[in-house]
């Protein structure tokens, strides 16, 4: 029933938009819009006609359409970082063009600007950011590290989860609820030590969006956000790079044509060296190490004017050890490691199918492997050469293998068309362990356990969306998203309606509406709170249904002085179902060996807020406050008494002061202060003393003191603030140009809490007191790049 | 692997610790505290206790309550009220003890709480010793290695064993009032748990891997042991360890093997208490929750849970022994020489 009242909504669609194209004669002018000095495809940039008062922007891909009356026009494109074009053109037939925009060398003030930088407030999607890469670099950050998904945790909605980390937990969702895609692939985990940094390398990066709610029909897969990460596609005219030193890592960019404006590549790779640097400082028995990599790769080709091939690569890894002799310079020792490794690799084939139709398809794989390891080597026997050697290590796994087409189609001006497919086969092994022992005049041991094996599953997914013109103040995005499931036991199925309504009040006011269903397959097996690489990705099956949601979001949009200033407020209720969590007092190391439906709760959440967010988007003094009023509470029928209580990550009150103030042509300053209520905490509320376990004796000579902890989240963690500052000093040589950039990281030195926990001293009536450990103090940071 | 996350973390999350006032709501409701652990070789007995609001500290003798009313049932016509004898500690008059396979249910109340409520039993236990026996040992024929087989009838159901193996040694009584385990002519002898080995996949040295059928281990030498059925569901199963005993000049080699019958309710708060005892020393990051002490007591805490132990006496030979034939713990401890 419910299909078949989608399809009349499709076809009716259709009809419409057949109805449009037959309906006047017209002429298309479409093509591509690109960097003048790289020939960088440029994504986001505006292409309008106006005097018609309307337009359109460039896809993922610099891609255009526009459809109008045969006529004389004066075309302008623009976007942010470009000096803007004003073209007249003569159109009596369709029309292919490629544009080019010269970057901006020279600031220009507000006047100057007409159409500096694409704004949502003319756009039906709502909820959405996106912050250039070049306000991300200048952004205060720890250590000196620039991180895009830090700075992405300073918009309204946006937490960290715990302090320091670069995880994402969106209008109350959780952190595996956010469909992160590089180059149109996932990644599983994007965190770099422990979550410190993320693993997107700013100098590979062409552009981040973030889409927190009215998602478009062509993402799916995940209930609370779409984090599309573009990476530079290489310069196609000349060789160019960047290099960055930082305190804990450095940075190189390489780019150039391959064959000079037909073929160019990327390659961007980082690394730490702290290891390198604490070496020599770790003399004793005990050393610690930990290091991390990534590189970036990207290729394209230009087949023909109307095709181009890419070739996208990601490969990251992180890796800790702790190896323990019993004296310094001791042949005997245990080490301990720790890692895990993403690895990512695309084929994307573009094409234009005549001025109109725009097709994109892709091939890839991506993998996410974490391990865990325990070498040990000692002497035995009386013998010099006896030894006893024992390695064991323990691995997780996810493959996914993805072939995705999608079409965007533009008939005419009142209809923007997307369709198209995705498959997916994910292959999971969730925990297998080799056990090796070593010993001299013994055959060695060999244990290979892999309990579960590989398991696999299938997911596909068709989706078609149109934005719509329906009246001159009135754009509807209507989409639908049809999914299915095969898990080795289990099918599931998922019809997603979305839309968005885009109502425009005046030249300054608009309002905006959405809905959106959704539904995931995948789940990350974490604890309640913090999110570690050991976390498992598992498949839906039996008795582990799909996470499924749906979130209703309004918003009123307000610009003043032509886009200077823009204010939004937005509200937003959400109802989530499939959530799984550990069982308590669940061993997470063991769960890649048993089943997991008989470790975790299935429960529900809901989550309500309201968003304000004012920026300021030109000028001397850039930036943004955001403030969010959030609500967001959990139900499991064997936790808390079945009763709701508050998430992990409930924060009430949240407020980002985002600013950047350019001193000069070479000079810039920025900061950034955040405020955050405390989260909630679940600690013990009560305490009494047992005799102790199984065959404890009955007198209470050593009893046990024990706590009672009581419902779920009652109290609530110091609330969290801090102050961050950097300065940035520019030189231009004959070279390219180089900056120096210093500053310094919780500036009022807060004792922020990242974990708040009981703990126990044996000191006669064994005290129990609330602890609070705080890891991010005062850090200064200093860094040096080059551009060239 | 669970070390090894530790260590790392640590080493990264080394930061400043300091301690925190919270607010945490102050209408805590205290608690009675209710345990038994009962089997059918002892009378039925019940400590009674109470909670008090985490930011209290007290003695433990301040937390019992002395004015309970204890009654304990079964399914059928048995009814006993237990009565105080002092230090919370609550006992039968009329000589009850539990029978082993039957549920019984103990009701609680004292003035100033709630009533509470807990069901339980002690599970049957079929088991048998079937062989002792000496075994050769490589080069080091001086030590003598012992090999015994026993075996578990498993009722259907999920079932929970523990297995403890001890050796009667001499003790004394050192000049600090300690005791340590000597060789002489006329120490006192008692009950030590010795080690053992075996091959079989059920064993556990920890109750948290107990669940694990598989758990990857590689040491075979336990200082007791937890079984579960999950490899033996419902099926008589043949087990065999062996062990080399600590040789005495006076005391010959006797040894005790206790094979006990876990209710699932005493192996769960066993596990959550074990547990437990990490979350309290500090920031456990592994974790996924506060580790939440286990009770089937309810409106209360505590535990009110049985078992059922089968206890084989023998010596090197497979002789069956008497406590009072070896005179284990018979007198006082002699002072060490």
């Amino acid at each position: 029933m419910v299909v078949n009242r989608c399809l009349i909504i499709v076809l009716l669609l259709l009809w419409n938009t057949q109805a449009g194209l037959v309906s006047a004669q017209s002429v298309t002018i479409s093509g591509y819009v690109e960097d003048a000095m790289s020939s960088e495809r440029i994504l986001g940039a505006s292409v309008s006609i106006p005097a018609l008062q309307y337009g359109t922007t460039t896809n993922q891909f610099g891609f255009f359409s526009l459809t109008t009356e045969p006529a004389s026009i004066r075309l302008l494109v623009s976007h942010i970082g470009y000096q803007p074009i004003l073209d007249n053109l003569v159109l009596t037939r369709d029309t292919t063009l490629i544009v080019t925009l010269a970057p901006r060398t020279v600031r220009l003030d507000d006047v100057e600007v007409i159409a500096d930088r694409v704004s949502d407030f003319d756009k039906v999607q709502m909820s959405r950011h996106e912050i250039p890469i070049e306000q991300i670099e200048t952004l205060p950050v720890i250590l000196g590290e620039t991180d895009i998904q830090k700075t992405l945790q300073l918009l309204p909605s946006v937490q960290s989860g715990v302090e320091g980390s670069s995880g994402l937990y969106v209008r109350g969702g959780r952190a595996d609820q956010n469909l992160i895609l590089l180059d149109g692939l996932p990644l599983y985990n994007p965190n770099h030590l422990f979550g410190f940094f993320s693993v997107f390398n700013t100098s590979a990066m062409k552009r981040v969006e973030l889409i927190k709610g009215g998602f478009p029909a062509r993402y799916g897969g995940r209930l609370s956000s779409v984090i599309n990460y573009t990476m530079k596609e290489g310069n196609l005219k000349r060789f160019a790079g960047e290099g960055a030193i930082g305190v804990i890592s450095s940075r190189l960019m390489f780019e150039g044509p391959i064959v000079r404006n037909r073929a160019s590549f990327l390659v961007a790779g980082r690394r730490s060296y702290a290891d390198q640097l604490w070496r020599p400082f770790q003399v004793g028995r005990k050393r610690y190490g930990a290091a991390f990599y990534d590189i970036n790769m990207k290729a394209n080709y230009i087949l023909s004017p109307r095709d181009r091939i890419y070739l996208s690569g990601y490969a990251g890894e992180d890796r800790f050890s702790y190896e323990e002799r019993p004296f310094p310079g001791a042949n005997d020792r245990t080490r301990y490691d720790l890692g895990w490794h993403n690895r990512l690799a695309s084929l994307r084939w573009n094409r234009r199918i005549g001025d109109r139709m725009f097709a994109s398809t892709l091939f890839g794989v991506t993998q996410y492997r974490f391990f865990s390891a325990t070498h040990s080597s000692e002497s035995a026997g009386e013998g010099e050469g006896d030894f006893i050697k024992f390695d064991q290590s323990w691995h997780s796994r996810i493959v996914d293998w993805t072939t995705k087409i999608d079409f965007e189609f533009i008939p005419n001006t009142n209809h923007y068309i997307r369709f198209g497919a995705e498959g997916i086969l994910h292959r999971f092994s969730p925990g297998s362990t080799q056990t090796r022992l070593d010993e001299s005049g013994r055959s060695p041991i060999n244990l290979l356990q892999t309990p579960t094996g590989w398991i696999s599953s299938r997911q596909m997914a068709l989706y078609a969306e149109d934005e719509m013109q329906l009246q001159e103040a009135l754009r509807v995005t209507a989409g639908i998203r049809l999914s299915r499931y095969f898990s080795h036991d289990e099918q599931f199925g998922s019809l997603e309606p979305r839309l968005g309504v885009y109502v425009r009040v005046s030249d300054r006011t608009a309002v905006k509406a959405s809905f959106a269903r959704s539904k995931q397959y995948v789940h990350l097996l974490t604890g309640g709170g913090v999110t570690f690489p050991t976390d498992l990705w598992i498949p839906s099956m039996d008795r582990i249904t799909p996470q499924r949601g749906y979130q209703v979001a309004a918003g009123i949009y307000q610009s003043y002085r032509s886009g200077l200033y823009e204010v939004s407020v937005e509200g937003y209720l959400k109802r989530m179902k499939g959530h799984i969590e550990y069982k308590i007092g669940a061993d997470r190391f063991r769960a890649g060996f048993l089943d997991w439906p008989d470790l975790i709760e299935i429960g529900t959440g809901a989550s309500h807020g309201a968003e304000i967010f004012i920026e300021k988007r030109r000028g001397d003094l850039t930036g943004w406050v955001g403030y969010t009023w959030a609500k967001t509470t959990r139900q499991f029928e064997s936790l808390n008494a079945g009763l709701s209580f508050p998430d992990g990550f409930d924060r009430r009150h949240d407020v980002s002061v985002v600013m950047q103030y350019e001193l000069s042509g070479t000079k810039k300053i920025s900061a950034v202060w955040v405020y955050g209520s405390g989260y909630p905490v679940w600690v013990p509320t009560g305490r009494y003393v047992s005799p102790g376990g199984f065959r404890a004796s009955t007198d209470w000579l050593f009893p046990l003191h024990l706590v009672d902890t009581g419902p779920v989240n009652t109290a609530r963690a110091p609330d969290y603030h801090r102050l961050d500052f950097s300065m940035h000093f520019q030189k231009n040589r004959n070279w390219g140009e180089r900056t120096f950039s210093i500053g310094v990281y919780n500036a009022y030195n807060r004792k922020n809490p990242m974990f708040v926990y009981p703990k126990k001293y044996e000191t006669g009536d064994s005290v129990i007191s609330f602890r609070q450990l705080s890891l991010l103090q005062l850090i200064p940071a200093i860094s040096w790049q080059v551009s060239f | 692997m669970r070390q090894c996350l530790t260590i790392l973390l640590f080493g990264v999350f080394c930061g400043c610790e300091t301690i925190v006032e919270l607010d945490i709501p102050s209408d805590y409701q205290a608690k009675l505290v209710v345990e038994s652990q009962f089997s059918p070789d002892s009378l039925w007995t019940f400590r009674v206790g109470k909670s008090v609001p985490y930011t209290e500290t007290v003695e433990p003798s301040e937390l019992i309550v002395p004015d309970a009313r204890i009654i304990i049932s079964d399914e059928n016509h048995f009814r006993d009220t237990l009565q105080h004898i002092g230090g919370g500690i609550y006992k039968t008059l009329q000589g009850h003890r539990p029978v082993s396979g039957t549920t019984y249910n103990v009701k609680a109340s004292a003035s100033g709480f709630s009533e509470v409520q807990a069901s339980s039993w002690a599970p049957p236990l079929q088991s048998e010793l079937l062989e002792i026996e000496s075994m050769e040992v490589g080069n080091s024929s001086d030590r003598e290695r012992y090999v015994l087989r026993f075996s578990i009838a498993d009722q259907p159901g999920s079932n929970y064993y523990n297995l403890n193996l001890y050796q009667v040694m001499p003790f004394c009584e050192d000049d600090n009032g300690g005791v340590r385990i000597e060789d002489g002519p006329s120490y006192t002898t008692n009950y030590w748990p010795i080690f053992f080995d075996s091959n079989s996949p059920s064993f556990h040295a920890f109750i948290e891997t107990v669940d694990d059928p598989i758990y990857p281990r590689i040491e075979n030498e336990f200082s007791g042991a937890f079984l579960s059925d999950q490899l033996f569901e419902a099926t008589t199963q043949e087990f065999e360890i062996t062990f080399e005993p600590t040789v005495f000049e006076f005391v010959s080699p006797y040894f005790m093997l206790e094979l006990s019958a876990l209710s699932d309710d005493l192996f769960a708060f066993e596990r959550s208490l074990e547990l437990h005892d990490y979350y309290l020393f500090g920031p456990d990051l592994t974790r996924s929750s506060p580790a939440v002490v286990y009770t089937n007591v309810v409106n209360g805490l505590g535990i009110f849970a049985g078992y059922t132990s089968d206890t084989y006496r023998f010596d090197a030979k497979g002789n069956e022994w008497q406590e009072d034939s070896v005179a284990v713990g018979s007198s006082n401890l002699q002072p060490c020489q």
